[in-house]
């Protein structure tokens, strides 16, 4: 499991840190992909982490938090290069591609993976899900994205409000 | 997770089985990433996104995430003698697009000459209205423009705005949003002054709400000079009086008004000569983009040509039975763009898409 960048002046084996989740399971991650989270980055600068400690997480579910690292993980590397200036074409698409996979999601998994990357602050994982609820709305009328995203159906005034906006509104519907 | 989720929507979702969006914050860091057709579709969602996307800040993010969109307007042929026009945007993934002939435009309410700006210290939308007033009795008339800021939403009367004394001749100069957006930098709006014999910039401070001039290096019409944004730094462009050549200063130093010659684009004037089958013929260019793409068009023709920043021609476009004039670029960063006004609402137009300010009225 050895990264060869484990970079950011550790010598040696590259760092670990254990983090739990609300339902107390352990996950034990090397502490340049945790830190991909800008809530856990401090932490661990600090210290924590490490050891028998671990950070608790009580904000996120363990199905949701192994979800989380695994896209840590995959995206500690470039993330180490600063944002990858560098990197190779081939990795980038790697990326692109495995970015493309991972929000091929259940819908329920989804909206849980965009509440821990926002309370974890971990900007890529945010921009993805966000981009991907996104694409899941647009082009459709208010009504479908109601529909798409499980809202109760309408009451009477409010689907009246939708025809209204939809009246006047006419080229935004085109 | 639903324990995580501290707001619910304000109806019940008992009756739902299937997974629900969270209703909290991170609904504006999906809906800010939508065109902004498809959030005004959002708006009728339900009452929470309508709230959400109405604010001014959600706005503002979402306006700077909008991609640049070159803005034309196009002559009529078919009533020309009324010279009408009407204006449209054209996306540069569009212009791209073949075929071109017979495209439809979307026809906009008529541009009225103002700017909108978020206020520096209060966080309201401010306008900046130019009118120009009619004075003296007897028929005689001399037309000096006025300046009014007018906040949105509020029923306080317009603001008179004075120009300064050492500024140049009201008359020889005003900011006419529908031809050239003023350009949003440093917290002011600056535009080029145009068939004025100064060489200046006027720039209407958005934070101390006044005017004053800075240097400018070079003074030309409307159609030969325009100024632009480009990575931050203000930039001006110029067609030479040959209208072969275009040149683009970058301004340096902001603070001490340096400008440089960045750059000289000679355009293929004999081969979009021989397109439009004419020995000779005016071309007038706007940039339209940060990688300095240019469009060019002449007074008569139906025809656009697209050169890239080294003078290659790209591609042509031609409509039939309308004259296309670039009027300019809508960058990513300026909050001011045109705007009109139509049933007391304020509507900002960017390209394509229209924000609508739930506005009072101008």
């Amino acid at each position: 499991m050895a990264a060869p960048e484990s970079g950011d002046g550790n010598n040696g084996a590259a760092r670990m840190v254990t983090l739990i989740s609300s339902d107390n399971t352990r996950f034990e991650v090397e502490a340049a992909a945790a830190s991909l989270s800008q809530t856990l980055q401090l932490t661990i600068l600090d210290g924590g982490g490490g050891g028998g400690d671990g950070i608790p997480l009580p904000n996120v579910d363990s199905a949701t938090l192994s979800k989380v690292l695994e896209y840590c993980i995959k995206h500690a590397p470039a993330a180490a290069n600063g944002g990858a200036p560098n990197a190779t074409a081939v990795d980038r698409a790697e990326l692109e591609r495995f970015d493309n996979e991972f929000v091929n999601i259940d819908q329920s998994v989804l909206y849980s993976l965009i509440m821990a990357a926002h309370n974890l602050e971990i900007e890529g994982l945010q921009s993805l899900v966000a981009k991907k609820v996104a694409d899941m709305i647009k082009g459709k009328s208010p009504m479908e994205i109601r529909r798409t995203l499980g809202f109760p159906d309408p009451t009477p005034e409010e689907q009246a409000e939708m025809n209204a906006h939809m009246l006047e509104y006419g080229w935004a519907y085109e | 997770m639903s324990g995580t989720i501290g707001v619910t929507l304000e109806q019940s979702r008992s009756r739902t089985a299937g997974p629900v969006l969270p209703e909290n914050h991170v609904v504006s860091e999906i809906l800010v990433r939508l065109s902004a057709k498809a959030l005004l579709r959002c708006r009728a969602v339900c009452h929470s996104w309508h709230r959400r996307t109405s604010e001014a800040a959600f706005l503002l993010v979402h306006h700077r995430r909008q991609p640049s969109l070159p803005l034309v307007t196009f002559l009529a042929a078919a009533s020309s003698s009324q010279s009408q026009h009407s204006h449209a945007s054209l996306d540069t993934l569009d212009l791209r697009l073949p075929p071109l002939i017979g495209v439809g435009w979307t026809p906009l309410p008529r541009l009225a000459d103002a700017a909108l700006y978020l206020h520096g210290s209060s966080g309201e939308c401010h306008i900046l209205r130019c009118k120009r007033r009619r004075y003296g009795d007897h028929g005689l008339t001399t037309n000096a423009p006025a300046y009014h800021v007018l906040t949105i939403g509020s029923s306080a009367e317009p603001r008179r705005i004075e120009l300064a004394s050492n500024a140049p001749r009201a008359s020889t100069w005003w900011f006419r949003c529908s031809e050239r957006p003023g350009i949003l930098l440093h917290g002011c709006l600056h535009w080029a002054l145009h068939s004025s014999p100064e060489k200046l910039l006027m720039v209407f401070d958005t934070v101390t709400e006044s005017f004053r001039s800075m240097p400018s290096p070079i003074t030309g019409t409307q159609e030969r000079t325009q100024l632009l944004e480009m990575d931050n730094t203000l930039a001006i462009s110029w067609m030479d009086m040959c209208e072969t050549t275009m040149r683009l200063w970058l301004l340096q130093d902001y603070e001490t008004g340096v400008w440089t010659l960045s750059r000289r684009i000679i355009f293929p004037v004999t081969e979009m000569r021989s397109v439009l089958n004419v020995k000779w013929c005016r071309f007038y260019g706007t940039v339209v983009s940060q990688e300095r793409y240019v469009l060019l068009h002449d007074s008569h023709s139906s025809y656009l040509f697209h050169c890239d920043g080294e003078g290659k021609l790209v591609r042509k476009f031609c409509w039939s039975g309308a004259v296309p004039r670039p009027a300019g670029h809508i960058g990513s960063q300026r909050a001011s763009s045109g705007m009109s006004s139509s049933e007391g609402n304020m509507v900002l137009v960017r390209g394509d898409n229209h924000v609508s300010f739930k506005a009072s009225r101008v």
